[in-house]
């Protein structure tokens, strides 16, 4: 009969086989996401010849950076990548600022203070929160016109500021907040705006770093709207609108197009790098309902 | 403070995108003409040689100080042109001057008005000099609404040579029979990657095959008057037979082997995956610009027909021509811009087809003559068959492409459903069918309320 | 709380929704002045388009008159777009179950990793959260071209027959589906990871004492504490790919002859064109509006019921 030992050892095999699977597992799983865009890096130094080549290799042999140089350099059928990538950046960071400065003043509103029709607006916007993109698409461009914004980086920027998915994810950040804090701030002589600066803001920095990313991240990948909006002024054509275009164009010379992809996925990747470790602590607070 | 260091990082963000967004390019040293009037062009981007060629001209033109004109051109890619030019026209900022092709000249310009009629406006001799058959694919009830640049027969035949030297093939085939033996000899010196014959797909099929209907038909699917359906015939029989056997053989690739399809299917010869296929002719260009070392190894021919004749039809002759807003306000100085570039100067004119590698046909007769005249050794053969196959060629018809759609389904179903080890009664039956179904589609398009017949007729 | 004055709104009310009294709406201007960039901007350009969209369904596009139900008729009757939702309700039905099933299972996977390798894991695994449908099309293409795709290039090694994504049905599907995973797997993986953590160590105590089984835990335990998780995800998944668009576009440009047509897609294209009726898509997108969240409430309601279950 096996005695206490031996089931010890059994059990810790079996955990060290277990973790040694699960680690394979895991490395598996990794190596499969990972390899596509691995296997897109060397695709950019490929001349036309090589990379729709039959076998395919992995290294070009002809190693060359005129792909690059193309994209950077030339103003491709109309459109200059390096504008796009600067107009992306600019509209993206503007959108930024100003899609926390309104969500967050509005969830503040909510979370601290009491007025006539409170319910009602809550309701008012939460409601929108269901309204999908398609189903307004054609009705708003038809806004925009009317407003005369379109070819303009504020047709890009100002429809997407306000979300009510962000103010309803600040809104619960911030009942978290001690009401104590806001005593103090008060007994300070401090009115609501300076609440505002002086405990909340300073406070949230976790969900405005979420919230930051991934509404940078809603502008910079951005095609649809900027398609259908940014159509004769091509110098603000967005980086996947001219992604896009450069696809169409340059199926065959496709190392241009994957040159471009590299460069517009950097920042976003960047940013990954940079803000790596609230991101992934993010996700898990996204969750809590 | 944190909040200040991100705010320093966010002004530098903003400060560095402005930077990278203000780059200028092709524009830096272009003269700038104080005081004159800007007309704006409307162009579609093509290849990278066109739009270089487009741009060159552009800097030309504005080199020349004191005639009041300042040119800008702007290009747009193939998907966004038609929403740039449609956006524009609803802001009340039509462009003076924009690109249209011939198919699109009935329905996108002259219906709804969009432009100008150019009798006047470019002068009697412009006007005299466009070829006849050019003509009648500009013009409208006796005025000419575009100025046409250039046309290119849209089906070509081309192969390699040497891919037909090691399998036995001697010759160029000029008729199906021939072609089919000539793509059995070729097949088993393939290996997999490879295919015999290059054919379009998909789309294309719906535009790309005209000539051949042309040629194996007499027509076209619908007859003059655009009311009545032809594609229950011998000829559309013949002509799905032919699908049916290039594909029961194996012979044609299942997807396109070339990214853009049709367009750019030359690239498949080019990089040794076709032997043999059915191209455009600006695909001459392609060759010359981009695997200029696989050019003497390339043989270019009329498509092999039915009855291999070389007086017919094999093609339709696609372009581009030129038209000026009719809600512009300056379509004098658009017109001097026009005949700039198309016809004051023969040989500026002609420079187009020469950055073209011959890979297009003339338009008026004194570009045509002088092309004749001056081509050099190398571009001899090309300009050869391009003039002569879209001397022979039609125009691009303008039905409603619903019903090419289903032409083109119909050869489609040829090649999904072909089956070599079945026997000929499959082959008649299978033909037979999918002509049925396309002639189902095509009547009820016809009986539609609101089906229009050809205007031209009327 | 140690003041002398009398309590101002903020602090009794924050939480505490009854109490009111005649200080409570004093600074309400303050309020309305904080939510007036964000009410304005929703009203503009989401209330006031929604609700033009549903004015239009129900006129007819040339002449504004009301039609009632033609609209909608139209569009499910003879229009691409009826074909387009066919295609999008069975790529959101495909994707979300094996994202769900994948995702899952690998976030049990990460659950029993130790802390350097699990976070390296979490790391790698998010990559593709930055990239976008476009770009992650233009990566894939580079594996599923016909002509000269890694995908070709290793089938001709292997002395086969190249397939094409493009022209075959079945693998459009593929060519669509495997890419929107590629895309979600990482963030999706996280939140039901985020949800594995979050049940109580004592559920799973309890459970081991009662003795049961692996599966048994499984399904009564684990899956029941994830609901809320559950409901996000799927809400999330089906919201996001009823809408896909950039995918289709760039891997198969609708499909061999519209088989992977989306709704968004066809509006994308049909957008200038004058020969498709505006208002009839408009009707279709309405629709497609009231299918995500009736899919939604559905998912909602039935995650619901089961907490009532082992309450």
């Amino acid at each position: 009969m096996p005695d206490m030992e031996t089931k010890k050892k059994n059990f810790t095999k079996r955990k060290i086989v277990k973790k040694i699977v699960f680690g394979l597992i895991a490395a598996l799983v990794c190596a499969l996401i990972v390899f596509p865009i691995i296997w897109m890096i060397p695709a950019a130094f490929k001349t036309r010849r090589e990379i729709w080549q039959l076998p395919n290799t992995f290294w070009p042999n002809n190693f060359t950076w005129d792909n690059f140089s193309k994209v950077l350099t030339s103003s491709l059928n109309g459109y200059n990548f390096l504008s796009s990538l600067g107009y992306t950046l600019l509209v993206s960071v503007i959108a930024v600022v100003l899609s926390l400065f309104v969500n967050m003043l509005a969830a503040y509103a909510f979370a601290t203070m009491e007025f006539r029709g409170k319910k009602a607006l809550w309701w008012y916007f939460i409601i929108t929160m269901f309204i999908p993109g398609i189903t307004i698409l054609l009705t708003s461009i038809k806004v925009v016109y009317f407003l005369h914004m379109v070819d303009t980086i504020w047709v890009l920027i100002i429809p997407g500021v306000v979300s009510a998915y962000n103010i309803f994810f600040f809104r619960q950040f911030f009942y978290g907040i001690p009401v104590s804090l806001e005593e103090a701030a008060t007994i300070d002589g401090c009115s609501r705006w300076g609440i505002f600066w002086r405990v909340f803001f300073p406070m949230s920095s976790t969900p405005m770093v979420i919230i930051g990313v991934t509404t940078f991240m809603g502008y910079w990948n951005s095609f649809v709207w900027p398609s259908l909006t940014i159509v004769n002024n091509t110098k603000i054509a967005q980086v996947m609108q001219v992604i896009r275009i450069l696809n169409s164009n340059y199926s065959s010379n496709y190392g241009i197009v994957i040159a471009a992809t590299l460069m517009a996925i950097a920042i976003p990747i960047l940013i990954f790098a940079i803000f790596q470790k609230k991101i992934i602590a993010g996700i898990a607070i996204s969750g809590l309902k | 403070m944190d909040h200040k260091r991100t705010l320093k990082t966010l002004a530098l963000v903003a400060l560095a995108s402005i930077g990278m967004a203000s780059c200028q390019t092709d524009s830096e040293d272009e003269y700038v003409e104080p005081g004159a009037t800007v007309i704006t062009m409307y162009a579609q981007s093509f290849e990278d040689w066109s739009n270089s060629h487009l741009i060159e001209m552009r800097k030309k033109f504005n080199s020349i100080e004191d005639d009041g004109i300042q040119l800008d051109i702007k290009l747009f890619e193939d998907s966004v042109y038609s929403d740039a030019l449609t956006s524009a026209r609803e802001n009340n900022a039509a462009p003076d001057i924009f690109m249209i092709s011939y198919g699109n000249i009935y329905h996108d310009l002259i219906v709804p008005g969009y432009g100008e009629p150019l009798n006047d406006l470019m002068g009697e001799a412009a006007i005299d000099d466009i070829l006849p058959n050019v003509l009648d694919m500009v013009s409208y009830n006796g005025q000419v609404y575009a100025y046409p640049q250039l046309v290119e027969p849209s089906t070509l035949f081309f192969y390699r040579k040497s891919m037909f030297a090691t399998a036995g093939v001697t010759s160029a085939p000029s008729t199906w029979s021939d072609l089919l033996s000539a793509c059995s000899k070729v097949l088993p010196t393939l290996r997999k990657g490879q295919y015999c014959l290059g054919l379009p797909i998909g789309t294309a099929l719906g535009w790309a095959t005209y000539g051949m209907q042309i040629n194996t038909t007499g027509g076209l699917a619908v007859n003059d008057k655009w009311d009545q359906c032809l594609v229950d015939s011998q000829g559309y029989r013949d002509l799905n037979g032919f699908f049916y056997d290039v594909y029961a053989g194996g012979y044609c690739p299942a997807g396109n082997v070339s990214p853009k399809g049709y367009t750019d299917i030359i690239e498949g010869l080019c990089e040794d995956k076709l032997a043999m296929t059915l191209a455009g002719s600006w695909s001459i260009a392609e060759i010359v610009n981009d695997y200029p070392d696989v050019l003497d190894d390339i043989g270019i021919a009329m498509i092999p027909t039915a009855d291999g004749d070389a007086t017919k039809c094999s093609a339709t002759n696609g372009g581009w021509t030129y038209a000026i807003s009719s809600s512009g306000s300056n379509k004098a100085k658009a017109a001097t811009v026009l005949k700039w570039f198309l016809s004051d100067d023969t040989e500026r004119t002609a420079d187009f087809f020469k950055a073209a590698c011959y890979s297009k046909a003339a338009v008026t007769k004194s570009v045509q003559a002088y092309l004749s005249a001056n081509v050099t050794d190398e571009y001899k053969d090309m300009l050869a068959i391009v003039n002569e196959v879209s001397s022979l060629a039609e125009a691009e018809p303008k039905y409603l492409w619903g019903i090419s759609t289903a032409v083109g389904a119909m050869f489609e179903t040829m090649a999904v459903k072909c089956d070599s080890s079945k026997g000929d009664s499959f082959r008649t039956s299978t033909v037979n069918n999918a002509i049925s179904t396309a002639v189902q589609t095509i009547n009820s398009l016809i009986s539609a309320s609101d089906y229009q017949t050809n205007p031209y007729l009327s | 709380m140690n003041s002398a004055r009398p309590l101002v709104d903020n602090e009794m009310f924050r939480l505490d929704k009854k109490r009111h009294n005649r200080f409570t709406y004093r600074n309400q201007w303050v309020a309305y002045l904080m939510l007036l960039p964000a009410f304005a901007l929703l009203t503009i350009f989401v209330v006031t388009p929604l609700v033009m969209a549903l004015i239009r369904s129900f006129q007819d596009y040339n002449t504004s008159a009301f039609v009632g139900l033609q609209n909608f008729e139209y569009i499910f009757g003879t229009d691409l777009f009826a074909k387009s939702f066919r295609n999008v309700l069975v790529m959101t039905a495909i994707i979300t179950v094996v994202m769900i099933v994948i995702t899952f299972l690998f976030a049990l996977v990460l659950k029993a990793m130790n802390n350097k390798f699990g976070s390296f894991v979490k790391i790698v695994i998010f990559i593709p959260f930055f990239i976008s449908g476009i770009a992650a099309s233009v990566i894939f293409t580079l594996l599923t071209n016909y002509g000269g795709g890694l995908i070709t290039s290793i089938l001709v090694s292997l002395n086969k027959d190249p397939v094409s994504f493009t022209s075959d049905e079945v693998l459009a599907y593929a060519a669509i589906i495997i890419p929107t995973l590629w895309l979600g797997f990482g963030y999706n993986t996280l939140v039901m990871y985020a949800g594995l953590i979050n049940i109580p160590n004592d559920y799973f105590d309890a459970a081991k004492i009662d003795g049961a089984s692996w599966w048994q835990t499984m399904v009564h335990v684990t899956i029941p504490s994830m609901r809320n998780y559950l409901v996000l995800i799927i809400v999330n998944l089906i919201t996001t790919s009823m809408q896909m668009m950039e995918i289709p576009l760039i891997m198969t440009e609708g499909g061999p002859l519209d088989e992977t047509l989306t709704p968004v897609l066809y509006l994308f294209n049909a957008f200038r064109d004058p020969s498709r009726p505006a208002n009839a898509t408009i009707a279709g997108a309405l629709v497609v509006m009231v299918v995500i969240m009736g899919v939604n409430i559905v998912v909602f309601r039935l995650l619901q019921s089961k907490r009532s279950e082992d309450a």
